[in-house]
C-alpha cells in the first residue's frame, strides 16, 4: 500500500476497530479517534519531504486493476491541487475529533461515523478514477446523515435527511455525466489520466450537456445559488465539530471537483460557461453577504458568510488565470481553515451560554480575554483583513477576475468580467459591516452581568482551534510557500483550459 | 434422451425430494419438524452441488437451454429457498403440523423457477410459471387461522389465474403465426416478415407482456402485490419478492434477447413507459406506508421497475446488470425481511414503529439492517449500488438518457423512505409499551443467514471483479 491509502484507510481501520470496543469505555473511542485522525496527520504532513513541487502531474501514484471487466483501477495520486486539500481535511478532523470531546451521547457512534466520514472525504481528493470518485463522494453521505441527525441541533432530524437528500440529487447528475463521459472515451475508461488524454473526443454539444451535468452535480457541493438552501440549515443543526468539516473540507470538494474533473476534461465547455460562472459567482458574494448581514444567530452568520467566502473562489476560477487559480485554491484552504476556527469558536460560546444570538451578550471582551482576542482574529481574517490569510486569497481573485481575458461585454458594453468583479466588491463592504457588527455587539460594550460565570477557553478548545489561528496569521504573512506548492499543477491546468483559443 | 434427462438432474431430485417430504407428512403422524426441515436444506444443498457440476452449453430435450445464464438463476432459486427455509426453522406458529407440506411446497416452487430459468420455448414457460405460483397460492394461505393470509392468497391467486389466463391467449396467437411456440422459430419467422405491422402478433406478444407484468408486478398491474405481500406470512413475502421476481425477470430476458428485438418491433417506447411508471408508482405509494411489509412490497415495485431498465436496453451490460441486480436485490431483500420477522414476532407489530429505537436496544441488529437498507438505496460500497450502477450504464450505452434520468430521480426518493426506518431505528426512543429486542439474540440461523446475506453483499460490493467476470461469460444466452 502507498502513502496515500494509509492516509486515506487509516481512519478506517480506527472506525473499524471502535466498533470491536464496549460500549461504555468512552475514553477508549476518543483515544483510537484522535490516535488514528493524528497518525493520518502525521503521514500526510509527512509525505511532503518527498512531494516535488515543481512536477505537474501526478505523484505517490498507486494504481491495482480492481474490476477489470469495467477497465475500472484503484487508481491515487496527488498533485499541487490536492495536496493541500489532503492536508487540510487531515488536520480539520483531527482537530474536530479533538474538539468534539465533550460529546457524551453514543460516544461510540460518533466516532465511529465521525472517521467513515474522513475515510471518505480523503479517498475523494485522492481518486483517479471517475468510478472511485464516485463512490467516495457518496459514502460520505451517510456519515454525515447521522452525525448531523443524532448530535445535531432542535432541527436535526429534517436537517439531516434534507442534506442527504438535496446532495444525493446532485449526484444524479454526476453519475450521468460520469457514465456519459465514460461510454464516449474510446476505449471505455474511468481513468482520469486517459480520459484527460481522449479530451478531443469530448466535442460540441456533448461537452456542453456533460459540462453542465457535472456543474450542477458539484454546485450542489459548493453550494452555489441557487443550490445553496441546504446549507444553512445543515451547518446550523450539526454539532460544532461536524459544522466546521461541512465548511472547511466538503463545500471544497464541490470546487475542487470543477477543478479536476470538469475544467480538464472539458475546456471549451469551461471556458463558454465562464461568464455565467461570474454571474453566479457574484451572486453568491453578494447574496451570502447579505444573508448573513441580516442573522442574530452567529453560527447562522458563519454559515451563510460561507455562501459568500465560496462566491470569491468561484470569481478566482471563472477568472481561468494563474493569478485566479491561486486565489481559488488558497480561498478554499483559507475558508477551511477561518471558517473552521469561527465554527469551533461558536461551539465553544455556545457550550457555555447556550445561546448563539449576537444581540444577549455584550462586553465579553473583558470577562473572555483570550476567547474574544482569538475570535477577533479569525472574524478579521474572514472579512479579509491585510496580513492575515483571507485577505492574500480574496486579493488573488479579485485580481485574477478583473485581469481575466475574456473579453464579453455583454451588460452596456462593458467588460462583463471587470464589471461584475467591481461590483463583487461590494460584498466585502457588507461582510466587514456584519463581522464587525457582532464583534461589536458580543465583546465590546458593557458588560452584561448575565454571563458573570462564563468561563475562558480550556485547554482542550484551545488545542482545537490555536493551530488554525497560527496558521491564519502565517498564510496571512508568508503565503508564499503555498503557492509554490501548487503552482505547476495550477500552471498546467490553465494552458490546458487556455489553450485551445 | 439419456443425455437431456442428465441436463435435468437438479429438477428431478428437487421434485422427488418434496414428494417425499409431502408422503412423510401424510404417513408419519409425528411431529417432525425439525427431521423435515433438515432433509428439505440438505436434499437444496444437494441440488446446489447439482446444478454447479452441470454441462453448460447444451439444451434438454431442445427446450431447455442449460447455459451458464440458466446456471446463475438456478443456483439463485435454490440458494434463496435455502435461506428462507432457514429463516422460517423456528417458526411453528406459521408451520403448526404442517412442516413437510411447507417445506415441499416451497421445494416445488423453486423447481418451478429452475424450469423458468432455462426456458426456450412459450410452453415451457408456462409451465414453469405455473409450476413456481400454484404452491405459493397455497404458501400465501399457509396461515389459515387468519383471514389477512387467506384474504392474501385468494387475491393472489385470482390475479394468477387471470394474467396465466391472458399470457395462454397471447402464446395461442403466437402460436397460431408461427407454428411453433420455440423461441429460435418463432425468431426465425419474425426475421422473414414484417412483424411491426403485424396486428395479430403484437397483440399476442402484448397478451404474453401483460401476464409477465402481472407476475412481475410491473404497473399498472401491480395493484395484488401490496395485499398480497402483507397478508402472507413474512417469510413468504420475502421468497416472493426476492426469488420470484428474478425467475421471471430471467424469462422475460431470454424473450427479448432471443425472440423479439423490442426496438425492431417498434414496442420499445411501451417498455421504457412501464419502466418508468413501475419505478415512479412503486416509490411515491410507499413514501407513505407505515406497515414494514407494504413498505417492503412497494419498494419491491419499485425495484422491478428498475430491473427492468436492464432489459429495456437489451444490451449484454443490461443482461450482466440484472444478473448483478437480481442476486444483490434478492440478498438485500431477503435480509430486511428477515429482520423485519425478527422485530414482528418480538414486538408483535409490523408497523413502523417496531423499528423505534432499535439501535439503543441492540446496536448490531440496526447496524445489520442499515446494510441492507443502504443497499437497497444503492449507497456504494453494497451490491445493490453495482447493479443499479451496471443497470443504468446499459441504459446509458442505449442512449436512453431520460430513462435514467427517471430512474435516478426515483432512487433519491427510494433513499427517503428507507431512510425513514434507518431514522427510527437510530434517531428516535424504543416505544416503552413494547417489548425490548434482546442484546443477545438466541436464533443462530437468524444470525447465520443474515450475516451471510450482509458479508456477501459488502464483499462483492467492494470486490466485485471475479464475479463480474464470471458474469460476463454467462451473460450471454446459448445462440
Amino acid at each position: 500500500m502507498s502513502f496515500l491509502s494509509w492516509i486515506t484507510f487509516l481512519p478506517l481501520i480506527g472506525a473499524i476497530l471502535i466498533l470491536f470496543v464496549p460500549k461504555e469505555k468512552t475514553s477508549q473511542h476518543r483515544f483510537i479517534a484522535v490516535a488514528f485522525s493524528l497518525l493520518s496527520f502525521l503521514i500526510s504532513i509527512a509525505i511532503f519531504s518527498a512531494f516535488d513541487s515543481s512536477n505537474s502531474g501526478m505523484q505517490f501514484v498507486e494504481k491495482v486493476a480492481w474490476i477489470p471487466s469495467f477497465g475500472i483501477h484503484y487508481f491515487v495520486g496527488i498533485d499541487g491541487l490536492s495536496y493541500p486539500l489532503l492536508v487540510l481535511t487531515t488536520l480539520l478532523s483531527l482537530l474536530s475529533i479533538i474538539a468534539s470531546f465533550n460529546i457524551e451521547n453514543r460516544v461510540k457512534e460518533y466516532f465511529f461515523w465521525f472517521l467513515l466520514l474522513e475515510t471518505g472525504m480523503l479517498g475523494v481528493f485522492v481518486s483517479l478514477d471517475l468510478f472511485l470518485f464516485y463512490l467516495f463522494w457518496e459514502i460520505m453521505l451517510v456519515p454525515m446523515y447521522f452525525l448531523i441527525g443524532i448530535w445535531g441541533g432542535p432541527q436535526k432530524e429534517y436537517a439531516a435527511i434534507k442534506f442527504f437528500l438535496y446532495t444525493l440529487f446532485g449526484s444524479i447528475f454526476l453519475l450521468i455525466a460520469i457514465l456519459a463521459l465514460y461510454f464516449r472515451a474510446d476505449p471505455h475508461t474511468f481513468d482520469l489520466i486517459q480520459l484527460l488524454q481522449q479530451n478531443y473526443q469530448f466535442v460540441g454539444r456533448f461537452q456542453t450537456i456533460v459540462f453542465l451535468l457535472l456543474f450542477i452535480g458539484f454546485a450542489i457541493k459548493v453550494p452555489i445559488f441557487p443550490f445553496h438552501t441546504w446549507l444553512p440549515l445543515a451547518h446550523v443543526e450539526a454539532p460544532t465539530a461536524v459544522s466546521v468539516i461541512l465548511a472547511g473540507v466538503l463545500l471544497k470538494l464541490g470546487t475542487y471537483g470543477l477543478m479536476r474533473v470538469s475544467f480538464p476534461l472539458l475546456p471549451q465547455a469551461s471556458l463558454w460557461f465562464a461568464v455565467p460562472m461570474l454571474l453566479l459567482a457574484f451572486v453568491n458574494i453578494i447574496y451570502g453577504a447579505f444573508c448573513a448581514m441580516a442573522q442574530t444567530d452567529m453560527k447562522k452568520m458563519v454559515a451563510y458568510s460561507s455562501i459568500n467566502h465560496m462566491g470569491y473562489c468561484l470569481l478566482g476560477m471563472a477568472a481561468f488565470t494563474l493569478t485566479g487559480f491561486h486565489g481559488a485554491v488558497l480561498q478554499m484552504l483559507n475558508h477551511g481553515i477561518i471558517t473552521g476556527s469561527l465554527f469551533l469558536l461558536v461551539g465553544v460560546l455556545y457550550d457555555r451560554a447556550h445561546t448563539r444570538d449576537i444581540n444577549v451578550f455584550g462586553g465579553l471582551g473583558s470577562r473572555l480575554p483570550l476567547y474574544a482576542g482569538i475570535m477577533t482574529i479569525a472574524c478579521m481574517a474572514s472579512l479579509g483583513l491585510p496580513g492575515l490569510a483571507g485577505f492574500i486569497s480574496e486579493f488573488l481573485c479579485f485580481l485574477g477576475a478583473f485581469s481575466a481575458p475574456n473579453p464579453e461585454k455583454i451588460f452596456w458594453g462593458l467588460p462583463t468580467f471587470k464589471l461584475f468583479t467591481a461590483l463583487s466588491a461590494i460584498g466585502i463592504l457588507v461582510t466587514t459591516a456584519f463581522f464587525l457588527r457582532m464583534i461589536q455587539k458580543v465583546f465590546l460594550g458593557p458588560f452584561n452581568t448575565k454571563w458573570q460565570d462564563l468561563k475562558d477557553m480550556n485547554f482542550r478548545e484551545l488545542v482545537a482551534v490555536v493551530p488554525l489561528t497560527v496558521l491564519t496569521i502565517l498564510v496571512g504573512i508568508w503565503p508564499n510557500w503555498l503557492f509554490s506548492l501548487m503552482d505547476s499543477t495550477l500552471n498546467t491546468l490553465v494552458n490546458l483550459v487556455q489553450g485551445p483559443r | 434422451m439419456l443425455d437431456s434427462l442428465k441436463l435435468l438432474y437438479p429438477e428431478i431430485f428437487l421434485s422427488g425430494a418434496a414428494m417425499l417430504l409431502l408422503g412423510v407428512e401424510a404417513f408419519v403422524k409425528k411431529n417432525l419438524r425439525r427431521w423435515v426441515l433438515i432433509l428439505g436444506c440438505g436434499s437444496l444443498f444437494f441440488a446446489m452441488v447439482l446444478v454447479l457440476s452441470l454441462p453448460t452449453g447444451n439444451r434438454a430435450f431442445g427446450l431447455l437451454a442449460i447455459d451458464n445464464f440458466s446456471l446463475f438463476f438456478k443456483f439463485l432459486a435454490i440458494l434463496s429457498c435455502l435461506l428462507i427455509l432457514c429463516i422460517s426453522e423456528n417458526d411453528t406458529e406459521l408451520m403448526g403440523d404442517h412442516a413437510g407440506a411447507y417445506v415441499s411446497l416451497l421445494i416445488l416452487s423453486t423447481v418451478g423457477m429452475l424450469f423458468l430459468s432455462s426456458a426456450e420455448d412459450l410452453l415451457m414457460l408456462f409451465i414453469g410459471m405455473e409450476l413456481t405460483t400454484i404452491p405459493l397460492f397455497i404458501l400465501a394461505g399457509f396461515l389459515r387461522k387468519e383471514l389477512r393470509s387467506s384474504e392474501s392468497a385468494i387475491k393472489f391467486f385470482l390475479v394468477g389465474a387471470f394474467s396465466t389466463g391472458l399470457m395462454l391467449y397471447g402464446i395461442s396467437y403466437i402460436y397460431g403465426l408461427c407454428g411453433s411456440t420455440h423461441f429460435r422459430v418463432i425468431f426465425a419467422w419474425t426475421q422473414s416478415q414484417n412483424v411491426s405491422n403485424n396486428a395479430l402478433f403484437l397483440l399476442g406478444l402484448f397478451l404474453i407482456l401483460v401476464g409477465i407484468g402481472f407476475k412481475l408486478s410491473l404497473a399498472p398491474f401491480h395493484q395484488w402485490t401490496p395485499d398480497t405481500y402483507e397478508g402472507a406470512p413474512t417469510p413468504i413475502t420475502a421468497f416472493f419478492s426476492a426469488s420470484r421476481e428474478a425467475g421471471v425477470i430471467v424469462v422475460a430476458l431470454r424473450l427479448f434477447s432471443q425472440t423479439v428485438d423490442p426496438g425492431a418491433l417498434g414496442i420499445q417506447h411501451t417498455l421504457i413507459l412501464i419502466s418508468i411508471l413501475t419505478m415512479t408508482l412503486g416509490n411515491l405509494i410507499a413514501l407513505k406506508q407505515e406497515n414494514l411489509k407494504r413498505l417492503l412490497a412497494y419498494s419491491s415495485i419499485a425495484h422491478a421497475g428498475t430491473l427492468f431498465i436492464g432489459l429495456v436496453a437489451n444490451n449484454s451490460l443490461g443482461r450482466e446488470g440484472v444478473m448483478i441486480y437480481s442476486l444483490a436485490y434478492f440478498l438485500m431483500s431477503f435480509g430486511a425481511f428477515a429482520v423485519v420477522i425478527l422485530i414482528s414476532r418480538i414486538k408483535k407489530s409490523e408497523s413502523l414503529s417496531a423499528l423505534r429505537g432499535l439501535s439503543k436496544e441492540n446496536l448490531g441488529l440496526s447496524i445489520l439492517m442499515l446494510f441492507f437498507l443502504l443497499s437497497l438505496a444503492g449507497i456504494p460500497p453494497f451490491l445493490g449500488f453495482l447493479g443499479k450502477w451496471m443497470v443504468f450504464a446499459s441504459a446509458i450505452q442505449a442512449k436512453l438518457y431520460w430513462l435514467v434520468g427517471i430512474a435516478l430521480l426515483n432512487s433519491v426518493v427510494a433513499v427517503y423512505y428507507y431512510f425513514r426506518m434507518a431514522h427510527a431505528m437510530f434517531f428516535q426512543d424504543p416505544d416503552p409499551s413494547q417489548s425490548a429486542i434482546p442484546e443477545k439474540l438466541e436464533s443462530l440461523s437468524f444470525k447465520l443467514t443474515t450475516l451471510f446475506a450482509a458479508l456477501v453483499l459488502l464483499i462483492l460490493g467492494i470486490f466485485p471483479g471475479q464475479i463480474l467476470s464470471w458474469i460476463r461469460i454467462s451473460g450471454a444466452p446459448l445462440p
